[in-house]
């Protein structure tokens, strides 16, 4: 421990250079930018700015392209807040409470409470990865095929009924979610699913064609439906002094602040996508505990800052295993994985030993990183909360241009456009029949992993089931998902014979 | 009558083109479509040539990512691209794999070789502290327990995934293929001990190996590894069997020969800029220059290979 | 008795069955080597009777009460498929049609065109009449995003058919 302090204040002595910090912070801008672009998210922005480090030394090109990274963390939920439009997989949840603070005039509150909760629980994060690394990277390891079926068997059950209206009907999303995921190349024949010939069928169904078109182009398209007299209105304008977060917001949000980091922690050491996970288990957490869970899906705030929490702690431990074991749990670690290489440098068990002062300079920038991302970020909410002020019949098609363009960049390719539109017109239909979106976004996300860990277990076993539950890590997800489906089943049931014996 | 005479005279025109172009090529940047996403090996390396070769070409030359279907949807479009040199393919070795697989609308038959920039031997790692610490004991044990040795693949039917089918057959065994979505993820689950082994290329394994993590249990090259020069080819220990995966650069089928052959030039300088070779050598591939003609044979020969090994896998 | 809440699970239910028969077209598998069709199968099957359970709970509910199920929408978007009230107002479809024009326009006229007509129907059909005002509003749009995307973070969006 005293020597990784030591270390790591020989990394700030390597991070604060000039040259060092101005990287830092070009990083941090970029990230935040590529961040509230819906479409382009850190994986585009690393890729595109790979080239631009060419000529620069190993540390800085790090300190830079992962600042793009964290950064992208901070910027993903203006959108979300102040559009509905989830520009990525881990501002899916964000959504749900952060658009309707807005539509409450609340915008500002919920951003400025993003940037803050980012803060803390990124910096708790490295605070993790500089003290832990080693001993949490081989820890993640004992996660093999079967603990991760569970995990996310578990996540499944816990969560499949985000906002608590009709069971039936977030289930009835989830298995949609699901079937939708299976569409493309199975993954463990490589025969085709569903494609009938068509090579963007075979592709499978991009994520954020969905979650654009359910969440962003659904919710135009409802308030098109409007008469004409509510189009000419703003949404609700904000009060200057609501702008920033009251002192009662500050203090609703402390709590779920820290457990989301904690969560976020966790659940970004586990391969996969991490950061959804993450969200959606800390508002589900949020709301379970909280006192008042009636009011989560109606603007609460503890439904953003938990979720925004998570996102940004699984994000600082997802580089744990790149760090440690130089295996990219991630997308976006993957294409820091390729930054490395790139530039003669291995991630792995030898990376700290072999290069001492690019790991912890790299380390040390990060925390200067995410108080620059506070720093760049607080300012910009009162701008961004004013896009609000907007009348809606100017804001809505400014909003479908920005749907369009991210849109097309993630592929290049016109046929995600179409899918974002039939999306659109599903999401539309839904929301009058208060079907749930999350649920099915999450099931698209986790789903294809879901069943490749179930089939790699049984291959692996031989057909035997009992690998499930011979396993602890295993068979405590699952007894977890047990009482999470029966817990609730039971309490009807209680309740039915007791109105039954008053009756 | 009249718009017969219009098609022919734009066709004409279109004939005529390519003609002209040669002799003032490239007039304008030239497009390299990566039919994976942005970040990938193959994404990375084609990012890197593209770079050190803009010098020689003299126009920019930009990286297109067109993700989807496993290389299906860059390949068609790259196939229907116009012949002008102007839009090129990054071909990797899926590009012979998928049309057996698949119904496809295109094979290799509809691109033309340029050059050929990679060429990495496969191979199959085991844990250090496995007890198989030669390829004998490896195949021994698998003979004895068929389909119990579970070998993690990078996805099904993807190109190590065939490698190992093909090498089970010429060493007479049968493994429990298990199929993971990446590089990365069957190497982690080596790492954890949830499997016996893994079929890599080797970037993907290398560091573990050096940091003594791993051991490589049957190495598919025709001569040694530089970075280990004390492990044997599964060729040396009385296996022969060499397999790969190569990258190169392909133009759609009728592009004319004289521009092909300046790119192809422009390409090799860039392959033998310092900076690209620096970049290669930290990420751990083989640079493997080929020309179009040795290029073109090599694919030929690998679609060839896959589609024999498909088919007697669908008999099944 | 909600007659869009009853269709809508009916048209689920069929959803799941025909995701179902689809799958049947691939190899089911056993459960020791699960094919390619098994999880898409089950899937179909869990969906139907979700949707049947649906059926049955807003049928039996609607019939107690005589009156709308119990499911309200909590968001915006008035009431639940009141019969007065159109699904969707011509307004909203002329919306749509110029999402499916700008998917269909933009490999032929390329961004730039394509966003600046995509504003200017948009804003027309929200009843926007303000002339020069909307082209202002929709160049700068245009030209911002375009800035931004294609020159500044090197995008390639696509150029238009005269651009080769």
């Amino acid at each position: 421990m005293l020597e990784s302090l030591q270390a790591l204040s020989n990394g700030f002595s390597v991070a604060t250079t000039l040259h060092n910090l101005f990287y830092c912070l070009l990083g941090a801008v970029v990230g935040t930018l590529v961040g509230v672009l819906p479409g382009v998210g850190p994986i585009a922005g690393i890729a595109l700015l790979i080239p631009a480090t060419y000529g620069l030394e190993p540390t800085s090109a790090i300190i830079m392209l992962a600042g793009i990274y964290y950064g992208a963390m901070y910027g993903g939920s203006t959108t979300s807040i102040l559009l509905n439009v989830p520009g990525e997989t881990a501002s899916v949840i964000t959504c749900l409470d952060g658009y309707q603070m807005a539509q409450r005039g609340r915008a500002g509150a919920a951003l400025a409470t993003c940037a803050i909760g980012s803060f803390v629980a990124g910096t708790l994060g490295i605070v993790g990865l500089s003290l832990l690394a080693p001993p949490l990277a081989q820890a993640a390891l004992a996660f093999g095929p079967p603990e991760y079926f569970s995990l996310m068997a578990f996540g499944f059950i816990a969560l499949s009924n985000v906002t608590g209206t009709s069971l039936i009907k977030s289930l009835m999303m989830a298995v949609a979610g699901l079937a939708i995921g299976t569409i493309g190349l199975d993954p463990v024949t490589g025969e085709a699913r569903f494609a009938y010939g068509s090579d963007y069928l075979l592709g499978g169904i991009e994520f954020v064609a969905v979650a654009i078109g359910l969440f962003g182009i659904g919710e135009v398209l409802s308030n098109v439906n409007q008469p004409a007299e509510m189009l000419a209105q703003a949404v609700k304008i904000p009060r200057l002094r609501e702008l920033y977060p009251s002192g009662q917001d500050l203090k609703k949000s402390a709590l779920p602040i820290l457990r989301g980091s904690g969560v976020g922690f966790g659940v970004g050491l586990v391969p996969g996508p991490a950061p959804v996970i993450a969200t959606y288990s800390s508002y589900m957490i949020e709301r379970k505990i909280s006192k008042h869970p009636e009011q989560f899906g109606q603007g609460a705030i503890e439904g953003v800052a938990g979720p925004e929490s998570a996102n940004n702690a699984a994000c600082q431990s997802a580089f744990i295993p790149l760090f440690v074991l130089g295996i990219p749990f991630a997308p976006p670690t993957a294409i820091l994985l390729g930054a490395f290489l790139i530039h003669g440098v291995t991630p792995g068990p030898m990376l700290i030993s072999e290069h001492p002062n690019l790991f912890w300079g790299v380390i040390a920038s990060m925390y200067i990183g995410n108080f620059i991302l506070l720093v760049l970020n607080l300012p910009f909410v009162p701008l961004f909360a004013n896009i609000l002020r907007i009348p809606k019949k100017v804001l809505l098609p400014l909003v479908i241009v920005f749907c369009l363009t991210g849109m097309y960049t993630v592929n290049n390719s016109v046929f995600d456009i179409w899918m974002m539109i039939l999306f659109g017109v599903v999401g539309f239909l839904l929301r009058r029949w208060a079907y749930e979106g999350a649920p099915l976004l999450l099931a698209l996300v986790l789903g294809p992993k879901l069943e490749v860990a179930f089939r790699q277990s049984l291959m692996i076993s031989h057909g035997d089931f009992g690998v499930f539950v011979s396993r602890p890590v295993s068979l405590a997800f699952l007894l977890a998902a047990a009482a999470f489906l029966l817990l609730p089943l039971c309490k009807t049931c209680y309740q039915q014979l007791r109105r039954r014996a008053a009756e | 009558m009249l718009r017969k005479v219009a098609f022919i005279s734009v066709a004409l025109a279109l004939l005529a083109c390519p003609l002209a172009m040669a002799a003032d090529f490239p007039a304008k940047e030239v497009q390299i479509i990566v039919p994976w996403s942005a970040g990938g090996a193959t994404d990375l390396i084609f990012r890197a040539l593209a770079n050190s070769t803009e010098k020689y070409l003299k126009k920019p030359v930009v990286v297109v990512n067109r993700p989807g279907g496993g290389g299906a949807v860059g390949y068609t479009e790259g196939s229907k691209a116009r012949p002008d040199g102007y839009t090129l393919t990054a071909a990797v070795t899926p590009l012979t794999i998928l049309p057996h697989n698949v119904k496809t609308a295109f094979t290799y038959q509809n691109f033309a070789p340029i050059i050929n920039v990679v060429s990495d031997p496969s191979m199959f790692l085991v844990q250090a502290k496995s007890p198989w610490k030669d390829l004998k004991e490896f195949l021994a044990y698998a003979k004895q327990n068929p389909n119990m040795i579970t070998v993690g693949n990078s996805g099904a039917g993807g190109g190590v995934h065939l490698v190992a089918l093909a090498f089970q057959n010429a060493a007479g065994v049968k493994f429990n293929h298990i199929p993971f979505a990446g590089g990365g993820p069957s190497v982690t689950a080596l790492l954890g001990g949830h499997i016996n082994a893994v079929v890599v290329s080797p970037p993907e394994g290398v560091p573990h190996v050096k940091a003594g993590k791993l051991r490589i249990i049957a190495l598919f090259a025709a001569k040694r590894l530089p970075l280990f020069p004390d492990v044997p080819t599964v060729t040396e220990q009385g296996v022969p069997f060499v397999m790969g995966m190569w990258r190169g650069l392909v133009a759609p089928k009728g592009t004319p020969p004289a521009v092909i052959q300046k790119l192809h030039g422009a390409f090799k300088k860039g392959m033998e800029d310092a900076a690209f070779k620096k970049n290669a050598k930290g990420m751990g591939i083989n640079l493997d220059y080929m020309n179009g003609a040795a290029f073109g044979k090599l694919i030929a020969d690998s679609d060839a290979k896959f589609s024999a090994l498909i088919k007697q896998l669908k008999k099944k | 008795m909600d007659k869009g809440e009853l269709s809508l699970a009916a048209i689920f239910f069929g959803v799941g069955g025909v995701v179902c028969l689809l799958s049947l077209t691939m190899p089911i598998g056993s459960l020791r080597m699960a094919g390619p069709g098994f999880f898409p199968f089950w899937l179909g099957v869990v969906l139907m009777a979700l949707a049947a359970l649906l059926f049955a709970q807003v049928w039996l509910r609607g019939r107690a009460a005589g009156r709308p199920a119990q499911t309200q929408p909590p968001l915006a978007g008035g009431q639940p498929a009141a019969p007065a009230e159109p699904l969707a107002s011509g307004q909203m479809l002329l919306f749509l049609g110029v999402l499916v024009a700008s998917a269909l326009l933009l490999g032929v006229l390329g961004y730039f065109l394509t966003t600046l007509l995509v504003m200017l129907s948009l804003l027309y059909v929200l009843g926007s009449r303000r002339w020069l005002l909307n082209l202002t509003l929709s160049l700068v749009t245009a030209a911002v995003t375009y800035l931004m995307f294609v020159i500044w973070l090197k995008i390639p969006l696509p150029a238009g058919f005269w651009a080769r």
